[in-house]
């Protein structure tokens, strides 16, 4: 199940203040091993990236936060073009590329970033500039644990190459902090990776077989990297042109292992049959796959009872298999349902989730301002906002985030909408006791989204606005006028340029 | 359910209080020795989270003033989940037993009887003072360093409700300022040698100590004279404070200072079937509720609905209230009812008072209280379970049929009958054998009826059933029950009829 975290520390984009050298040198690379290239032949190829981000702010949706800059790591994966991570360049205002030992910076833009994937893709905009610059190499792979691996990179904002040595400790499915929901595979090593590594590879026998792109900030020195089969998905989805992301498959299984559970299911394999408990109406399984199935294989991998598949001699999650299958592929899932095999296709082409709540970038918050009162949806960007608020008042938001879809929170539902802050105004006093609460009704307009809100403003109730809410039994009422004479006062008081930002397509 | 609501927390013995106003006299020459004494209590709270443990017995310590030749008053806070009560006399080393005869918490009193037969019949009870006022004098007593009866005086600085209890928030209390930094609970305070009110606790912020108003004390004690005890009154709604003119105005209240809106009205309660949500209560017993839900007091001034409902009237009388719904102004009487925690669809048990509990083949059930989710931590909105956490908080105003409680597979004690399953927690559960579950004791009878937990269905899991194996369940429980140490497989407390 994809886990509905809250947000996590930020992913290491390189923020050094008064960066430290880097100790590494490149005199100091070791030998490579007899099979690839030597590690030394591979440190030209890896560039500095300094990026100026300007990150939305979703508290004063009508203005951008403040710029800042940074740096990651990339390295060159063809004539032109660099591969990093995503979290490097996300949100960028300007971006350029160093080549490790000269001082000339030339400006760079993102081709394809894959946000639930935490890569991208680079390209310079100097002709010529990685001439030179041999595109690494990939691995065929996923290496072994125990296997001795280097990261190279930038940490700490250094301008000089450092690599780290370490071994690959754990091969597993983690949360990728970018998205802050999607798990993939990660690489887990002991090599140091710091902020400003993000972006670099890790290399085993010459070859690149990893992305540094995270570590935990607790334990000792445990870093991760994106792997190969992520790395590979990513490029094969964009070499068409366009990044389509992963396929989610939206079921929930139970451990099926209770022989109870296997006797009242007719499952006579102990081996074998994972219990499905829940679909995601938005996954690609809806409609296909159903609660009370026991998912038997997949596209030919048996499943154990746990949910796992045995791929590569390691036991993985079985969504590992829908991890390696491209959106608009399709997976054939060997199913025990009423007492017999059936065999489903299923097509792998769901939309995107609007109530997953990914962390969203290059994208400006949408929000209605009205009568100084603040209307967003909710997203990953809001739910930073409410830091620091009272727990008991923000606790619908998280409540209607984390299980929108489990209770059924979205029938009627293009999104939830929030009313998240309060600009203070004559016609506004009184509205504290309703803020986080998830909007219900404006005027009598069933909220589908936050253009209802919009327009539920436009037809006053017998010149009171009245905006009902989820779970609460009284509604806000304003004075209709009051509010429609504050907007000009909040917005010429508060800095405010425009009271609405709506979808293009959802605007009314 | 759980711990019996207020009439069935009285002891079986009527409570026979000498202390009839004015038959009491002050002990001579302020000889408080056998009047005021010292209460020593060992208290055993229940782990919330795994509810048949019990947390490690602790000590307690506070006063307690005779009322009656064998009656001792003192706070129910400080004898809550009492395993043993003690009490001393000034400059005596031993420690004498008592008995908790009744316990209130929604008034935060207790009484206690001396179970020594030296002591017994020999108290010297205080009178009762009247109302107390802002400016007087008074005197608080405990003991001193040299066990001698320490004395303070000092003034009465506000007379306010306390929010500090969780069982009783809003109790009528004044504020003290005296050079005695009197915190400790049931330290009485005294005004011409007669009993003012007992201290409930210290407020260091403002530096008084903060004393349960006479009037309070009055009420318990006349109520405890009656049997069943009755506890006060209860209006049984929330309530949000009405001083938005826009929206007075939409609700056609009239533009002035009067009036709340009703937010929620429990089943069961005093305004049960007559006052609904959005009602706007404008008068409750002949007295005006201002829009923060204040009203004038005859003898202290402004003080808090709460106290209008529960500090004028016992359990039983009528009272008028006055109301607009719909723009139409309307009246009606309602019979004045207690506070029934249990009858809530979720009971807060603010007394911490141990949770019922069911285990059938390692499966954890229990019902979902305030207390539980407290238990996870000061930020337990964001730290339980999102689901749970809105049960609690997000339903307001929301109709419940008597008896309704969330029952929850709570947790799941690892074994081979229940292998797989290790990992649900706080589930709601919605059917057990097939039958919709609506409370434990419905389980309970279901599991009874039909030999054990067949299988579970939860909410959210699409009506997929969890089963367990019944012909393995008697040797499960025993072996669950011996490898956890769990003493019992089930409390569940009597139901309503059969409670004493």
């Amino acid at each position: 199940m994809r886990a509905m975290l809250r947000p996590m520390s930020a992913p290491h984009v390189g923020r050094a203040a008064g960066a430290l050298a880097a100790a590494a040198l490149l005199a100091a690379a070791p030998a490579a091993a007899a099979a690839g290239p030597s590690v030394g032949s591979l440190l030209q190829s890896v560039v500095k990236i300094h990026v100026t981000v300007q990150r939305p702010d979703y508290a004063q949706p009508w203005q951008a936060g403040a710029p800042g800059t940074g740096s990651g790591t990339g390295f060159v994966i063809s004539r032109r073009r660099i591969l990093t991570n995503a979290h490097v360049v996300s949100d960028a205002k300007f971006l350029e590329v160093q080549r490790s030992g000269e001082a000339r910076k030339v400006p760079a833009h993102v081709v394809f970033a894959g946000h639930d994937c935490d890569l991208a893709v680079l390209e310079v905009d100097a002709e010529g500039f990685l001439d030179g610059l041999p595109a690494l190499e990939f691995g065929t792979s996923l290496p072994e644990l125990g296997q001795e691996v280097y990261a190279i990179g930038y940490p700490m904002g250094g301008t000089v190459l450092s690599l780290t040595r370490g071994v690959v400790s754990r091969v597993d499915m983690h949360l990728y902090t970018h998205s802050g929901v999607d798990s993939h595979l990660v690489i887990q090593t002991d090599a140091a990776i710091n902020p400003g590594n993000s972006g670099g590879p890790v290399v085993f026998d010459g070859r690149v077989v990893g992305v540094a792109f995270q570590a935990l900030s607790v334990g000792q020195n445990i870093g991760y990297a994106i792997p190969l089969p992520v790395v590979q998905h990513f490029l094969a989805d964009i070499a068409d042109g366009r990044y389509d992301g992963y396929p989610e498959l939206g079921v929930v299984t139970l451990d099926s292992r209770n022989p109870a559970l296997r006797d009242s299911l007719g499952l006579a394999d102990p081996s074998r049959g994972a219990l499905i408990v829940r679909v995601d109406p938005f996954g690609a399984g809806a409609r296909r796959l159903f609660a009370g199935d026991v998912l038997l294989a997949a596209d030919g991998h048996p499943i154990a009872p746990d949910g796992s598949v045995l791929l590569a001699g390691a036991n993985l999650d079985f969504n590992e298999l829908v991890e390696r299958r491209q959106w608009g592929e399709k997976m054939l899932f060997e199913v025990w349902r009423t007492g017999r095999v059936a065999r489903v296709e299923v097509p792998l082409d769901n939309p995107p989730n609007p109530f997953a709540y990914r962390h969203e970038y290059d994208t400006l918050p949408e929000y209605v301002l009205a009568g100084g009162l603040l209307f967003a949806p909710i997203s990953r960007g809001l739910l930073g906002t409410l830091d620091g608020k009272d727990d008991r008042a923000v606790q619908p938001v998280f409540y209607y985030a984390g299980r929108a879809t489990v209770d059924d929170l979205v029938q009627g539902r293009d999104e939830f909408v929030v009313l998240g802050g309060r600009l203070p105004h004559a016609a506004n006093t009184y509205a504290d006791p309703f803020l986080y609460k998830i909007v219900a009704e404006v005027n009598g307009r069933r909220v589908r989204g936050l253009a209802d809100v919009a327009a539920g403003f436009a037809h006053p109730t017998n010149g009171f606005d009245v905006i009902r809410f989820e779970g609460y039994p009284l509604p806000l009422v304003l004075d209709a006028a009051g509010r429609t004479n504050a907007d000009a006062e909040v917005q010429a008081r508060y800095g405010v340029p425009v009271l609405q930002r709506l979808r293009p397509e959802a605007a009314p | 359910m759980r711990r019996a609501p207020i009439p069935g927390r009285i002891a079986a013995a009527a409570v026979l209080l000498l202390l009839a106003a004015g038959c009491a006299r002050p002990p001579a020459g302020g000889d408080l020795g056998r009047t005021l004494v010292e209460v020593h209590v060992t208290r055993v709270d229940a782990d919330r989270l795994m509810p048949w443990r019990n947390g490690a017995p602790g000590p307690g310590a506070g006063y307690a003033v005779a009322v009656g030749t064998n009656l001792l008053l003192t706070t129910e806070e400080l004898v809550r989940n009492h395993t043993l009560v003690e009490i001393r006399l000034a400059g005596r080393g031993s420690r004498l037993p008592a008995r908790v005869v009744l316990a209130d918490p929604q008034s935060d009193l207790a009484l206690l009887e001396p179970l020594d037969a030296g002591l017994a019949g020999r108290l010297r009870p205080l009178p009762a003072a009247t109302a107390i006022r802002r400016g007087r004098r008074h005197e608080l007593v405990q003991f001193g360093a040299g066990d001698h009866l320490q004395r303070g005086s000092g003034t009465i600085t506000e007379i306010a409700p306390d929010y500090a209890s969780a069982a009783a928030p809003g109790l009528l209390a004044f504020h003290v300022a005296s050079a005695l930094r009197a915190g400790t609970a049931g330290t009485p305070v005294l005004r011409d040698g007669a009993l003012a009110g007992i201290v409930l606790h210290y407020n260091g912020a403002r530096d008084v100590s903060v004393v349960l108003a006479p009037d309070v004390i009055a009420a318990f004690l006349a109520a405890s004279r009656r049997t069943p005890y009755a506890g006060p009154p209860a209006g049984g709604f929330e309530f949000v404070a009405l001083n938005d003119p826009v929206r007075r105005r939409y609700l056609g209240v009239p533009e002035d200072d009067r009036g709340v809106q009703i937010l929620a009205v429990q089943a069961g309660g005093t305004a049960d079937g007559f006052l609904q949500p959005e009602d706007v209560l404008l008068a409750w017993d002949g007295f005006a509720i201002d829009n923060q839900g204040f009203y004038r007091d005859p003898a202290y001034g402004r003080l808090p609905l709460r106290q209008l409902i529960a500090g004028r009237r016992t359990v039983g009388e009528s009272v008028g209230v006055e109301f607009v719904r719909g723009g139409v102004r309307r009246r009606l009487t309602l019979r004045l009812r207690g506070r029934d925690d249990a009858a809530a669809r979720i009971p807060e048990n603010a007394v911490d008072a141990p949770d019922d509990y069911l285990i059938d083949g390692g499966l954890l059930f229990r019902e979902l209280t305030g207390d539980y989710l407290r238990a996870h931590g000061p930020r337990w909105p964001l730290q339980t379970n999102a689901r749970l956490a809105w049960e609690y908080l997000g339903r307001s105003g929301q109709p419940y049929a008597p008896g309704e409680r969330v029952v929850l597979l709570a947790a799941v004690l690892p074994d081979p009958v229940n292998i797989g399953y290790q990992g649900l927690r706080d589930e709601i559960v919605t059917a057990v054998n097939g039958h919709a579950v609506t409370n434990l004791a419905q389980l309970a009878r279901i599991v009874a009826a039909e030999g054990g937990v067949a299988n579970v269905t939860l909410r959210g899991w699409d009506g997929v059933r969890l089963p367990l194996d019944t012909n393995r369940l008697v040797a499960a429980n025993r072996r669950i029950q011996r490898v956890y140490r769990i003493p019992s497989l089930v409390r569940l407390a009597p139901p309503p009829e059969n409670r004493p």
